[in-house]
This record gives structure tokens, C-alpha cells and sequence, in this order.
């Protein structure tokens, strides 16, 4: 819009100058012409009336004059071409020298010409100088096709201005495609590989400095790319290593579980057959110690009191055997899945 | 006007026999009119054997201190000025020497009392030349300005009468008087016996505006006309006079040797007799003229029939 806005304003400007001139020109043209339809006229002004109006007439019927009028030399209108307007204010009393620009309305130029005989070749061999006014033509001029000439001027510099600013806006647009094009290209290389696409490459063209860009950035792609083979490779390794570390530490678990099935059922097994023949030593025991306690009275009873205490100290110690005995089955029970 | 101030100059005669100096002032001037006062000035030259010719050009505007001090240098005991510019200086400076007026269609009614030579030719030379080529013309139609060419056209009524003519004059003021008269005469006119003078005078005789209405209906017509102005042959005039410039310039001298004689001896500028003859050959055709070969060789420019 604003590239638009410009070339308008610039197209407005220099329409207008142009316009200026031109119409400086259609005057300075319209006087000149106005001048030699006066000179044209000279005979005319010698002439009847009849012929003057003819005259005029053919003045009127003159491209781009819509009235015209021959004046007496006192500026008064001597004849008018048929169908005139009003007309202006007469002429300057003072004598013109050449045709001039008398009066201006919306629709007219009014130029006003003397008519002069004898000025224009007069020979140095002549005594007498001095020229004679014969009057004056009065042109109104139209304005209209000056007017529709301006108004084309205006239309085809406007269009120009137009279509000269949309040629630059689309030269502008591609010029920074072309700049940016490759930069959008790789924001969007970066926006893939920050979602997690690893092999995107940027499409190296435009500019010098963007091919730059797009060198040094798919040089650090290739190289992040390399970092990362290499790490996947060192994962695998590693991982590797640690399922056969595991393998490993498996086995030897096993083994152990293994071993201390096997401890457990020993110690099952060897409590077991240990307490069988303590419960034969601790039953013997006790019926042993029944039977002395029959024997009383009939022993000696420093003997039956010392086995009574032997009996005892072998009973206690069997019993706390028993105990121990039980705490390790229960011990191997508990490991072995039991309680 | 800076010579408007200057003070008269009155120029020194010779009291000794030594050769007096005579002055002439001419415009400086484009083609064809600088050819014209070259050949007027040859012919002064040829005429004032006993006399020293100084010449000098005046520009436009003249200078009138240059022109001061050559004549206080040369010292003119006559001034011969040719043209419009160099008597309106003459009369201006006031000089105190005699004065004789040369290429200048003067009147003697408005310069009365200058001797000189003007442009109009003398009438008698017209008539006797209408009468060489159209014998059977027995009128001649003139339109003039009394206030102006009084005198040549009293001259013309003594000429026409010794030719065997009848002279029509007719008076006009000014361009307007001369267009509605000479509207008449071109209808009145009769063809077979009469003719029309179209005099110098350009007030009257207009070449924008009354010579195209003369050559025109007089064509139509089958009218004579004659003229003593060589443009006027050349738009369509039977036949005119026109100054033999070196003879004139020799008429001038003699004329300023006569005012360095008898400086107070009446004078007045007389009708021009120093001419040549020039004839339209398409005009005498169409005028049905029988113009010979012999007839031909008698005038010094013919205008050929195309």
C-alpha cells in the first residue's frame, strides 16, 4: 500500500507538472494561433460586413473555437460568429502588441489579437513607419480538449504509476523469496529436527551468505549425525555388556540360591536325624531317671542322688540341645519356604 | 535617444579648392537592401568624381556618439542619407550642411524645400511604358493619398495628357479609404481600355492586404495594372519601374555637388527617372499581349511565363 501510495503521489506530481506545462504551451500555442488568424483576417477588416461575418464564421468553425467576433479598432464588436456567447470585457484600450490571453471563464480562453497592416515588412526605403490598427479578432477558445487531454494524461500516468508499482512489488516479493525463501527453509529443517526427524538436510540455494548458512548448518547436521551413530553404538555396547554382566551375576545367584537350597536341606536333614536320636537320649534319659527314682530306698542314696544329678545335667543338656536343634530346623525351615 | 541631446555640427566647406568631403549615412541592413545601398553607394561614388565619399553605416539603434565622432573627424560639407533611419537621424542631429534625401519614397509635400530623389517614378516613364505594351489604353486608374502624393499625381495628370491618357485619381485617407476605392475601381474598370497605377505609397498600396484583393480580381477581370515597385511585379503585375540603384546613387551626387554650389538655390526631391523595367510575362499572356522578342530585350527583368 505504501509503495502504492508513492508511485500515486509521484504519478499525481508529475501529472501535474505536466499538466502546467502543457497548458502553457496550448496557450502560448493558442496566441500564436489566434495572432495568424488576425494576420489572416487583414483584408477582411477592408472588406463589407458581410464579408467579415463570413470571416468570423470560419474562425468559429475553426477545431477547438467556440466563438469568435472581429472588433473595430475602438475594441467595440463589429460582427459576431453565429450562435456566440457573451462576451468578455473588451481588450486593454491601450494598443497590443501581439495576441493575448484577455479573459478566462470555465468553459473558454478569450484571446484577443490586433489586426495591423504595414508593421511586419516595412522597408527601410519607406518614409512613412508608423502602421495602421485595423481592428482586432476576439477567439474563445473551448477548453475541452485540453481538458480531455489532462484528464487521458492523468488516467495513463496513474495507470503506469500502478502498474509500475505492482511490477516492483512483485520484483520486491521475489527478491525477498529469494532472501528469505532459503532462511524459511531452514527454520523449518530446525523445526523437523526439533520434533525429531534426524536425517532433514537443508536445500543449499539462494544468496552467497544463505548457501553459507545452509553449508555450515548441514555440515553441523552431518556431524551431529556422526555423535549420535557413535553413541547408539557405544548404548548397544554398553548394553550388551551389561545383559552379560547380568547373565553372569544370574548364574551366580542361581548358584547360591542353589547352595543354600542344598545348606537348607542339610541342615533339614541333619537336625532331623540329629533330633531323633537327642528324643532317644532325652526319652532314655527321663525313663532312666524313672527308674532310679524306683530305686530309692533300696540304693544307696549317694548313689541314686548322683545320678539323680547326673540325670539331670545329661536331661538339661539334652534338652538345650533339643532347643538348639530346633532353632536351626526352624532357621532351615524358614529358608527352605517354611515356618 | 542619447543624440537627441547632442548639439548641431556644422560642417566645414572647403574655401582652398581641396576636395570636400561628402557624407553619407545609410542603415546597416540584411539582403536584399544591403545590396540596394551598396549599388546606391557605388553610384555616388561614380557621380562625385570631384569630391572626397565618406560613408557610414548606422546600426539600429544607432550609435550616436560613434556617429558624432566620425563626423567630427571627417567633417561633411553635404550629407546624403539613404533610407527611412539615416534622414530621421539627419533631421534629429540638426547638422548645418546641406542635405540630399536618397532611396526614400519622400514626398515632397511632407519634406518640402529637401533636395533629394524619392521612389516614385516619374509617371511620364510609366505611361509611355503602358503605351509601349498596350496601346489601346486610354485610361488610367490611380488611388492615392492627397495629404501624400499630391504632387506626383499633378505631375501624372500632365503626363497622362501628354500620352494620350485620361488619369482617374482617386483620394484616400487610409488603408480602409483605399480598400473600399480601389473595390471600386476594380468594378468600373473597363478591361479593354483601362488600366490601374498602383503608386509607393505602402499606406495605400498594402502588399498584405490591397495588392492580393488587386492582383486577384484584376486577374479576374483581364485589368492591367502597373506599378514602380518590383514586388508587386513579382505577385501577379503586369509590368513596373524600379530605381537603376547605380544611377541613382550618380543622380544623388550630382544632386549634393548642386547644394555644395548653390546651397540656398530652391530645391525639392523630384520623381525618380533612374529606373529599369521589369515585366510578367504570365500576367501578358493572360492579358493576351503581344510581347515580341525585340519588345522583351527592352526591359531589364522579365519574369518568364511558368
Amino acid at each position: 500500500m505504501g509503495l502504492l501510495a508513492l508511485a500515486l503521489a509521484s504519478s499525481l506530481s508529475s501529472s501535474g507538472f505536466v499538466a502546467w506545462r502543457l497548458e502553457n504551451k496550448a496557450l502560448a500555442l493558442l496566441g500564436d494561433v489566434t495572432e495568424q488568424l488576425a494576420d489572416d483576417s487583414r483584408l477582411v477588416f477592408l472588406e463589407s460586413e458581410a464579408t467579415a461575418f463570413v470571416r468570423a464564421a470560419r474562425i468559429a468553425a475553426f477545431p477547438g473555437v467556440r466563438q469568435a467576433a472581429l472588433l473595430k479598432p475602438d475594441a467595440e464588436v463589429w460582427v459576431s460568429s453565429t450562435g456566440a456567447g457573451p462576451w468578455p470585457p473588451a481588450p486593454p484600450a491601450n494598443r497590443l502588441s501581439r495576441a493575448t490571453l484577455a479573459h478566462e471563464d470555465r468553459d473558454c480562453w478569450y484571446f484577443v489579437a490586433p489586426v495591423r497592416t504595414g508593421a511586419n515588412d516595412l522597408s527601410p526605403l519607406a518614409a512613412r513607419g508608423d502602421d495602421q490598427l485595423l481592428g482586432y479578432v476576439l477567439i474563445g477558445w473551448r477548453k475541452t480538449p485540453l481538458s480531455h487531454l489532462l484528464g487521458w494524461l492523468f488516467v495513463i500516468n496513474g495507470a503506469l504509476a500502478v502498474a509500475l508499482a505492482a511490477a516492483i512489488f512483485a520484483a520486491l516479493h521475489a527478491f525477498l523469496r529469494r532472501l528469505t525463501g532459503p532462511l524459511d527453509h531452514l527454520a523449518g529443517v530446525m523445526r523437523r529436527m526439533r520434533d525429531g526427524e534426524t536425517n532433514a538436510r537443508v536445500n543449499v540455494a539462494g544468496p552467497a551468505e544463505t548457501r553459507e548458512i545452509g553449508l555450515v548448518f548441514n555440515s553441523l547436521l552431518e556431524r551431529l549425525e556422526r555423535n549420535r551413530i557413535a553413541l547408539e553404538r557405544q548404548r548397544a555396547l554398553l548394553e550388551s555388556e551389561v545383559r552379560i554382566r547380568t547373565q553372569d551375576l544370574s548364574a551366580a545367584r542361581d548358584l547360591a540360591l542353589t547352595a543354600d537350597r542344598h545348606k537348607s536341606a542339610f541342615l533339614a536333614a541333619m537336625t532331623h536325624e540329629m533330633r531323633t536320636p537327642l528324643q532317644s537320649i532325652i526319652g532314655y534319659t527321663q525313663e532312666s531317671d524313672k527308674q532310679l527314682q524306683y530305686l530309692e530306698g533300696d540304693a544307696d542314696p549317694a548313689i541314686t542322688d548322683t545320678l539323680a544329678e547326673y540325670f539331670g545335667i545329661v536331661l538339661g543338656s539334652a534338652k538345650e540341645l533339643l532347643q538348639r536343634i530346633n532353632q536351626v530346623l526352624e532357621l532351615a525351615a524358614h529358608e527352605a519356604g517354611r515356618t | 535617444m542619447a543624440f537627441l541631446l547632442v548639439g548641431g555640427w556644422s560642417g566645414a566647406v572647403a574655401k582652398d579648392g581641396a576636395p570636400r568631403v561628402v557624407a553619407v549615412l545609410y542603415p546597416e541592413t540584411e539582403a536584399p537592401y544591403r545590396q540596394i545601398f551598396a549599388e546606391i553607394l557605388d553610384g555616388i561614388q561614380r557621380g562625385a568624381t570631384g569630391e572626397t565619399v565618406r560613408s557610414y553605416a548606422l546600426s539600429e539603434p544607432p550609435d550616436a556618439a560613434g556617429l558624432r565622432q566620425w563626423l567630427d573627424r571627417e567633417k561633411p560639407a553635404v550629407t546624403i542619407t539613404l533610407g527611412r533611419l539615416a534622414t530621421k537621424i539627419y533631421e534629429t542631429f540638426g547638422l548645418g550642411v546641406p542635405h540630399v534625401v536618397g532611396a526614400l519614397d519622400a514626398s515632397p509635400q511632407q519634406m518640402p524645400g529637401r533636395a533629394g530623389v524619392g521612389l516614385a517614378v516619374d509617371p511620364a516613364l510609366l505611361f509611355a511604358t503602358l503605351k509601349q505594351l498596350a496601346p489601346t489604353k486610354r485610361r488610367v486608374w490611380v488611388v492615392f493619398d492627397p495629404s501624400y502624393d499630391r504632387w506626383l499625381i499633378d505631375l501624372a495628370q500632365q503626363a497622362a495628357s501628354s500620352s494620350g491618357l485620361k488619369l482617374e485619381a482617386l483620394g484616400a485617407r487610409d488603408l480602409r479609404e483605399s480598400a473600399r476605392q480601389f473595390t471600386s475601381v476594380l468594378q468600373a474598370a473597363d478591361p479593354a481600355t483601362d488600366a490601374i497605377w498602383l503608386v509607393a505609397d505602402a499606406r495605400i498600396t498594402d502588399s498584405e492586404t490591397i495588392l492580393p484583393l488587386v492582383v486577384e480580381k484584376s486577374w479576374q477581370r483581364r485589368l492591367l495594372v502597373f506599378s514602380n515597385n518590383l514586388q508587386h511585379i513579382k505577385r501577379g503585375v503586369l509590368f513596373g519601374l524600379f530605381p537603376d540603384n547605380t544611377l541613382l546613387g550618380q543622380r544623388l551626387a550630382e544632386l549634393a555637388e548642386r547644394a555644395l554650389r548653390a546651397p540656398s538655390a530652391p530645391s525639392s526631391i523630384e520623381v525618380l527617372r533612374a529606373v529599369k523595367r521589369a515585366i510578367n510575362l504570365k500576367i501578358a499572356a493572360h492579358l493576351d499581349l503581344a510581347i515580341d522578342q525585340a519588345l522583351e530585350r527592352q526591359f531589364d527583368l522579365v519574369l518568364p511565363v511558368w
